[in-house]
């Protein structure tokens, strides 16, 4: 398995377009399990709302306002089993915005992520309790949502590994095991895991290394595995599933798994994905050749080999879609054929590369992406579609598998 | 960035954002013909709306265009296209990184020419009636349907996506007709951000509206001559659901404020709301102390027909409780100058941000004119001159007296 490695130094990106705010990143990294889930959710919710110093969310959004903190957020990523643990601080450029103390506002962000609001190795008990509540209360409303519900369901049939079903919804079991401590455990490992920390902005490099010399020490050199696939096996033959449910509208979801799927094998699906969506090869056909759908979407999960397309429309509508859907992958077994689709996906590229130079936080999502090696740039993607033969694809389309089909009827179906 | 709104020949009013940094140039056009009118009166003659029109004519002018499907034509040209209808208007949006006037162009004739006939209503209805059928599972829009009946006695509530019923009303010669008088170009207003020559953009859409030549009616939609008391006090949208929701519904009429002062209102409100329901305040400690709710507060405002609109509500199972406390805040109309000022500090940043995007200053903008009558931007100046004393006394002039209470309730 790779190992990637962080300096341990700080990352300065400057940027002279946009130079309004400063963005501070740190980013914990550690293994992940399944058992984590509960823990992780709570410890965010904590995270994001309190300190040692701010015990209650009150206090502490107001003390947010008061040091013209634009913004801060704790968030996790799972990659695999990885997971990425993101603190972000957005703050105004000292230049630009008098009575702001910059000074302050890292002290403060230095604070919510090394001294939380934590009493003898356990989170406050009263907020613990109120968070899970809220998570419970959350799950289960979400079971009387149609798109949460049928996709769920969906899942319940496609993964048979547990993959895709690592959530909350399918492992409520798992919130009565959390406990304080657990979620102070888990803070523990991921404060104590090496870090990738990053400063993006019209940044003056020596007074923000002066801020996190005296804020945040270095690390030494630190790695971790490149643990991020999780790759679905597939079936022996494709299982067709036919839902009843009290809801007004129908749901389809049509799943493929990739046979032996490896790491190098990504790329492949990447690109088939942008094949069919930025053609919009299905939603063209059952939208405005076909009338079947409203609406329709298809997206990859590259960590698992799988690529899902959903589709709402209705039982007497279903089978049409359905080979419509298969027919449309089916299709794609010519390279002519994906040469011409690949020409119109680079070009597409092309123009979103300039739309993204707009965008503020293309270059620090790029940077994060780049060294947790979690995705490419737009342009080293034109670079490695236009080196892939047209046969190369048709050859991976060979192992994309039909594995799941699943149709939720509504009651107001046809 | 250089902003501003200027009126073209034809009373089409041209709303900009310029920034010649970016490589990304947008465009919208929005039609003041939404989900909500039910009649306009031309040549004294008045006419009723179907619901669901508006939507319907968006999705048809998009379809059948005279590029074919507009979606796919922008689509396989690289160019982004789409239409959202509103309450209040239908707007169509389109951003390209190229060859911004040419497609700029064909947006203005997507809209204002037709290309469609009996066949093309006939293909464009069923998408259109599966998209008003999968509304009914989203619990939120069948709330606000009841709200709207709740607090307003002129206002219908419509669903502006349409019913299968009034949707079979919808024929050629009626689309043709409306799409003549509620389409003119009096009607329009074009919205433009991002990279542009600004003296090119003017020619190019007068000589365009020129060309088309679409005639100029003067029409009038019904007057909502509505009250400034509710229409009724209470009610609830029962249903399968395993929280159940309550939300104060309050109505203040600012006829009386000038379109500058609404939007110094809108700010002061925010201001208001926050510090008095946000997770800051007193009351989002007091309903999680008492275990009232484990949610957030959720509060927002909205201006229609000359009336301010607060919705203040959570998820809750102790729904008396929650009114109680609601209630009590409100009458008390709490200020606080320490809380005010970082309110202030903190708006300031945000406008500083909307510099570095087009879209960011335009949006408020656009809001600016059509909610509010108000032809300018939000300046920083303009929140530097607000001052406590003028916060607390607009604040303690508003009337609070008008609300409904509307819930989600479970089904028993």
């Amino acid at each position: 398995m790779k190992k990637i490695k962080f300096s341990g130094k700080v990352q300065i990106i400057k940027t002279k377009k946009y130079n309004n705010t400063i963005d501070i990143d740190i980013i914990f990294t550690c293994d992940y399990k399944k058992e984590d889930m509960v823990d992780l959710r709570l410890l965010t919710q904590f995270l994001n709302n309190s300190s040692k110093e701010y015990k209650e969310e009150g206090l502490f959004k107001k003390e947010l306002l008061r040091r013209l903190i634009i913004g801060y957020k704790a968030s996790p990523k799972i990659t695999g089993n990885k997971l990425f643990y993101r603190f972000n601080l957005c703050i105004p450029n000292p230049k630009k915005v008098k009575n702001f103390n910059i000074d302050e506002a890292f002290k403060m962000f230095y604070n919510n992520i090394y001294f939380p609001n934590i009493e003898k190795e356990e989170f406050s008990i009263d907020t613990f309790n109120r968070e899970k509540e809220y998570i419970k209360k959350n799950i289960m409303y979400y079971t009387k949502d149609v798109k949460e519900y049928s996709y769920q369901e969906f899942l319940n049939h496609f993964d048979d590994d547990g993959y895709l079903k690592n959530n909350l919804y399918h492992n409520i079991d798992l919130i009565e095991k959390s406990t304080p401590n657990s979620v102070y455990k888990l803070y523990k490992k991921i404060i104590s895991s090496p870090s990738l920390k990053i400063a993006y902005g019209n940044v003056d490099e020596e007074e923000i290394n002066n801020l996190f010399n005296n804020y945040f020490k270095d690390y030494e050199s630190g790695c971790f595995n490149k643990d991020y696939y999780c790759f679905l096996k597939t079936k022996n033959k494709p299982i067709y599933i036919h839902d009843k449910s009290k809801f007004k509208e129908s749901a389809l979801y049509i799943g493929y798994k990739v046979e032996n799927m490896k790491e190098k094998d990504i790329i492949y699906l990447e690109l088939l994905h942008d094949l069919i969506s930025m053609n919009d090869l299905i939603y063209n056909e059952l939208r405005f050749k076909n009338n079947l759908v409203y609406s329709s979407s298809e997206y990859i999960y590259s960590s698992n080999g799988a690529l899902v397309i959903e589709a709402y429309t209705n039982s007497s509508s279903k089978d049409k879609a359905i080979n419509i859907i298969t027919k449309k992958i089916d299709e794609l077994n010519n390279s002519n054929y994906i040469e011409k689709l690949k020409e119109r996906v680079i070009k597409k590229l092309e123009y979103i590369s300039l739309t993204e130079e707009d965008f503020k936080y293309a270059a620090l999502s790029n940077i994060i992406n780049k060294h947790l090696e979690l995705d490419i740039t737009i342009k080293e993607r034109i670079e490695k579609y236009n080196k892939i033969e047209p046969k190369d694809i048709v050859n991976f389309i060979k192992r994309i598998k039909l594995d799941t089909v699943y149709f939720l009827e509504g009651e107001e179906d046809e | 960035m250089n902003s501003g709104t200027i009126t073209l020949k034809n009373n089409i009013k041209l709303i900009y954002v310029q920034d010649k940094t970016k490589n990304k140039s947008n465009a919208s056009i929005i039609v003041n013909f939404g989900g909500m009118y039910t009649s306009f009166t031309y040549n004294n003659k008045k006419y009723n709306i179907p619901e669901g029109m508006a939507h319907f004519m968006e999705h048809l002018l998009i379809d059948s265009s005279i590029y074919g499907n507009a979606y796919n034509y922008f689509k396989d040209n690289y160019v982004y296209l789409n239409g959202q209808t509103s309450n209040n208007f239908t707007s169509f949006h389109m951003y390209t990184v190229h060859d911004f006037e040419e497609y700029l162009v064909k947006l203005i004739e997507i809209v204002n020419i037709k290309a469609f006939d009996e066949k093309s209503i006939k293909k464009t209805l069923p998408p259109v009636i599966e998209e008003a059928r999968r509304e009914k599972d989203n619990k939120f829009r069948c709330l606000n349907k009841i709200q709207t009946k709740a607090v307003f006695n002129s206002i219908k509530y419509l669903n502006s996506l349409g019913t299968d019923e009034s949707l079979s009303k919808i024929n050629y010669d009626l689309v043709s007709k409306y799409h003549d008088i509620l389409y003119n170009p009096s009607n329009q207003i074009i919205t433009i951000s991002g990279n542009f020559d600004l003296d090119r953009i003017k020619k190019l859409v007068e000589d365009t509206y020129d060309r088309i030549n679409k005639k100029i009616y003067n029409f009038k939609y019904e007057d909502f001559k509505e009250e400034e008391s509710v229409n009724k006090k209470e009610d609830s949208y029962i249903c399968d659901t395993t929280e159940n929701y309550t939300r104060l519904v309050y109505k203040i009429n600012i006829k009386k404020f000038s379109p500058y002062n609404r939007v110094k209102l809108s700010f002061y409100l925010h201001y208001f709301l926050k510090y008095n329901f946000g997770p800051s305040s007193y009351t989002y400690k007091d309903i999680v102390d008492n275990k009232i709710s484990v949610y957030d507060i959720d509060y927002s405002c909205n201006v229609i027909n000359n009336f301010y609109i607060i919705e203040i509500g959570t998820f809750t199972n102790k729904k008396e409780d929650f009114i109680k406390i609601i209630k009590k805040v409100i009458d008390k109309k709490e200020t606080n100058l320490e809380y005010f000022t970082l309110q202030k500090n903190s708006t300031i940043i945000d406008l500083l941000l909307r510099e570095e995007s087009p879209s960011e200053t335009l949006y408020p903008l656009i809001s600016n004119i059509i909610e509010f009558g108000y032809n300018d931007i939000d300046k920083i100046s303009d929140i530097e001159n607000e001052t406590y004393e003028d916060y607390t006394k607009t604040i303690n002039e508003l009337n609070f007296s008008n609300y409904s209470i509307v819930n989600i309730e479970k089904e028993k």
